[in-house]
């Protein structure tokens, strides 16, 4: 053994040793600080809003949220089925010209299958904020609120909340195509 | 009682600096370093998490021009449905770098907003930017993905064009084998709504070859077999399909949905149809 190793057999020594590994390790631990000034919230997050949303709404994991995960559809059945459900409110609409682009309704659904924080975001067709007519978001936001089968986000058998999203593509106000 | 000196200091220096990452230098030998360094500590995070948005802000501080940091800002606002920020970031990532994020761009229009044209556009260009060389945006064959385009498009034969390429191009520059089993399926359901019921079983048969437990080729062979009035052989197939879907045999993506998606209610609609 090489001389400066002998003091590794000494108890005392190697209590130290062991230590110091150990200070090592849990220092290591505590080096990745919070940056300061962080944003307050993940991309994709949807704030509670009392002006806009259910105070009895309960989300039941501790804020961890599922994006849309751990599914094949986000809706029973997939997108023929949607299409199913959505057509009679498309029928509804009425043609209104210029009233391009793309409308995306966001929400929560809990592990219960409850559903609340539904958020529209729009654009037209060059991808640039836009909104649309009060009737024509009303209408599909109403639609996707009442839409009966939104799947439950779950995990290995587990139910979580999660976010769900679906797409409409409107030309001239009339929706071409459904994207969840 | 100096290699204890020696054995005590040791430890002491290495308890110190042993963990700590080196600290950024106080000055930069340029502002792409400095972005390179911040980009590189938010890839400790899940993307759009809140500390990898503050990196990728300290990254694009450091160096607006930083066409990665751009691209990696939109990615999570385009997977959450918040499409202006992410064609926003987008946008810029091709203004900087127009060859590295055309590809992406264009998959992005396909995929998340069906915009075909749009999608197109983009591929057509980056395409013609690089003569004798096959692009994949994201990692897929570019001819694979335009023939997606035009299909969703409506356009079958601009379509049976593109993955007929894709499938020729690949069997020439490494065999055919290599060849993304989805090109024969896709180019197989083209062929199946032209009419050509015989050729497109020769497609799903391709891709059975190269994975014998493809669901989507099951059932689309089915559905060409029903149009050659072969109802008996159509079934066995629609029942592969099903047995293949329930151990979990499908392509599906979380993020997107997919093209010509195959779920248990179609297939379960055939087998009825079967039992009937």
């Amino acid at each position: 053994m090489p001389d400066f190793l002998i003091f590794y057999k000494m108890p005392l020594c190697r209590s130290v040793f062991w230590g110091a590994v150990c200070f090592l390790f849990f220092s290591c631990q505590e080096q990745k600080e919070e940056p300061p000034n962080l944003p307050p919230y993940i991309v994709g997050h949807i704030p509670y809003d009392e002006s806009k949303d259910n105070p009895d709404f309960e989300l039941c994991n501790n804020g961890y949220i599922i994006e849309n995960g751990g599914r094949r559809s986000p809706y029973k059945g997939g997108v023929k089925k949607m299409w199913t459900y959505f057509q009679p409110t498309f029928d509804q609409l009425a043609y209104k010209k210029g009233e391009d682009g793309y409308l995306t309704v966001r929400f929560l659904a809990n592990c219960k299958g409850e559903k609340d924080r539904f958020r529209v975001l729009a654009i037209n067709k060059r991808y640039r904020p836009k909104e649309f007519s009060e009737d024509i978001t009303t209408l599909l936001l109403e639609s996707v609120r009442n839409a009966p089968d939104w799947q439950i986000a779950s995990h290995k058998g587990k139910n979580y909340d999660g976010y769900n999203m679906v797409t409409f593509k409107l030309t001239d106000g009339q929706v071409t195509d459904l994207i969840p | 009682m100096k290699y204890l000196l020696v054995y005590i200091w040791t430890l002491l220096v290495f308890v110190n600096f042993g963990c700590q990452e080196p600290p950024p230098p106080l000055t930069w030998k340029s502002p792409r370093q400095e972005a390179e360094h911040w980009f590189e500590m938010q890839t400790d995070y899940f993307m759009g998490s809140r500390q990898s948005q503050y990196f990728l802000s300290k990254s694009l501080e450091a160096d607006p021009t930083f066409a990665r940091a751009w691209m990696q800002k939109a990615l999570p606002h385009l997977q959450k449905g918040e499409f202006a920020q992410g064609f926003k970031y987008l946008d810029k990532a091709v203004e900087l770098n127009r060859l590295e994020y055309l590809g992406y761009r264009g998959c992005a229009k396909l995929y998340y907003l069906h915009d075909s044209k749009g999608a197109l556009k983009d591929l057509i260009e980056l395409d013609s930017m690089t003569p004798n060389f096959t692009d994949a945006p994201w990692g897929r064959d570019i001819y694979y993905t335009m023939g997606i385009a035009e299909k969703r498009r409506g356009d079958l034969l601009s379509a049976y064009m593109y993955f007929n390429r894709s499938i020729l191009n690949t069997t020439k520059e490494k065999g055919e084998d290599w060849v993304e089993v989805k090109v024969f399926l896709y180019r197989g359901i083209v062929r199946l709504e032209l009419g050509d019921a015989t050729g497109a079983i020769e497609d799903f048969e391709k891709g059975i070859q190269y994975f014998d437990k493809f669901m989507e080729a099951h059932y689309y062979k089915g559905k060409a077999l029903l149009e050659l009035d072969q109802k008996e052989n159509a079934c066995k197939n629609f029942a592969k399909a099903k047995e293949f879907l329930t151990a979990g045999y499908s392509y599906s993506n979380q993020m997107y949905s997919m093209t010509e998606e195959v779920l248990m209610d179609d297939i379960l609609h055939y087998l009825n149809m079967c039992n009937n």
